[in-house]
């Protein structure tokens, strides 16, 4: 059986699988497209199985195949999928008031990955941009400028 | 204003069937096309198999005439078998060719060459294409020809030249009349010097002739001979014809030169 960073296949999904959902989510919208990235991307990782240093690595190495898968999936579909057909709110949205996905999903997608990674899955500025491959500088600037956007979007403070 | 709980966005919950759909995923397999290691293979053994052929071609007996190769002249011999008052007589030079070693026959006074007998259909290089077998023959009787120790005045064939048809050929006869009061008139076995430039590339070609004249009844000698069944390359063109005699020391005496055009089939006589 082979490990990843010392975790079984099995384990390793279930442990990110949340992670790996929420990009996906996040970058296509629309949760019945997300998931064809969200196995994409484990498939991916049987495939290629790489080697990695720690969980950390593996998580990093999982976030970015599934933001590649995202943008091959868009990549794919540009000429099938119509602006008009993506829902204004995700559907899997509730009714929440609080809950500021629909409002984040009014946020570009590169700046709401940004949004997403830092406040969700609490990673640092220098975190991002290592999983991203953007310089440091750019991604506290569309950090900032996506905190802008989501407040405009959401009416609220983001915090 | 409302402060925003960025952790509310993970109600979105993995369904269970995302997850054990994940879990019992299969490693996809890459089409054998998109492996980097086909192509490599693939190229690698285009490689070889082009650089075998080239090896090989390299080694192939080459398409150019032995004019080309050899560095003398090749020579058309050819022989008439004269009366037996005439017979005896040998040439000094060129002992190692066939055409110096007469055929005696009786007398009767029927004039055959020699070379046609041996070879009833002559191979020429000419009217053979590249793919064509017989130019190694030719190339072989050409060779053997080689053994004249005479300096070629430009042994360069083209491709031209090959390629060119019989038509574009001198393959008429060659009578030559030797007058009584000619200087080559006491000899039987004489000998001369064909060279010719193809003009459309300045290319020299020739040979040397070794001839024995028949005693005709009017006092003069004879003797006719034909280059193209005799195997020499004689493209049409404008030919000199340098007659001599050789002197005890082997140089050129006597020397008379003539020239006659010879195109196509069309025989020509020479009075000397």
């Amino acid at each position: 059986m082979e490990l990843f960073a010392g975790l079984r296949y099995e384990e390793v999904v279930r442990k990110y699988a949340q992670t790996v959902a929420n990009v996906c989510v996040m970058r296509i919208k629309n949760p019945v497209d997300a998931e064809d990235c969200f196995q994409d991307t484990f498939v991916k990782l049987l495939t290629k199985s790489p080697s990695f240093n720690d969980e950390e690595h593996l998580k990093h190495w999982l976030i970015r195949a599934a933001i590649h898968s995202c943008y091959d999936y868009i990549k794919k579909n540009r000429r099938t999928i119509s602006l008009d057909s993506i829902p204004e709110e995700p559907s899997f949205v509730s009714d929440d008031a609080y809950d500021i996905s629909w409002a984040l999903m009014k946020v570009k997608p590169d700046y709401r990955e940004i949004l997403y990674l830092h406040y969700c899955e609490r990673y640092q500025v220098k975190e991002i941009a290592e999983i991203l491959g953007r310089n440091e500088n750019t991604v506290k600037v569309m950090l900032k400028r996506g905190r802008e956007m989501l407040k405009s979007a959401y009416g609220g403070e983001a915090g | 204003m409302k402060k925003v709980n960025f952790n509310s966005l993970e109600n979105f919950e993995v369904p269970e069937e995302w997850i054990e759909k994940a879990v019992n995923a299969k490693p996809k397999k890459k089409p054998i096309l998109l492996r980097p290691y086909v192509w490599g293979t693939a190229a690698s053994v285009a490689a070889v198999i082009t650089a075998s052929l080239l090896l090989f071609n390299s080694f192939k007996p080459s398409n150019v005439s032995p004019l080309a190769v050899s560095t003398t002249v090749p020579s058309t011999t050819v022989q008439k078998t004269i009366p037996s008052t005439a017979a005896t007589e040998k040439p000094t030079e060129h002992k190692t060719e066939p055409a110096t070693e007469i055929k005696t026959e009786p007398a009767t006074g029927q004039t055959v060459p020699a070379q046609t007998e041996s070879a009833a259909e002559p191979q020429h290089p000419t009217v053979a294409p590249t793919d064509d077998p017989s130019k190694f023959r030719i190339k072989e009787k050409w060779e053997v020809d080689t053994r004249v120790e005479r300096p070629v005045a430009s042994p360069i064939l083209t491709d031209s030249l090959l390629l060119l048809s019989q038509d574009e050929l001198f393959t008429g006869d060659i009578t030559i009349i030797v007058s009584p009061d000619s200087p080559f008139y006491e000899r039987k076995i004489f000998r001369l010097a064909v060279t010719g430039e193809y003009s459309s590339d300045s290319i020299e070609v020739g040979g040397e002739v070794i001839l024995e004249a028949v005693q005709g009844e009017n006092g003069e000698k004879t003797v006719t001979f034909n280059l193209f069944k005799e195997g020499a390359y004689t493209p049409s063109a404008d030919y000199s014809f340098l007659f001599y005699n050789l002197d005890d020391n082997g140089s050129k005496t006597d020397t008379k030169t003539l020239t006659e055009p010879l195109y196509s089939g069309n025989s020509i006589t020479i009075n000397i």
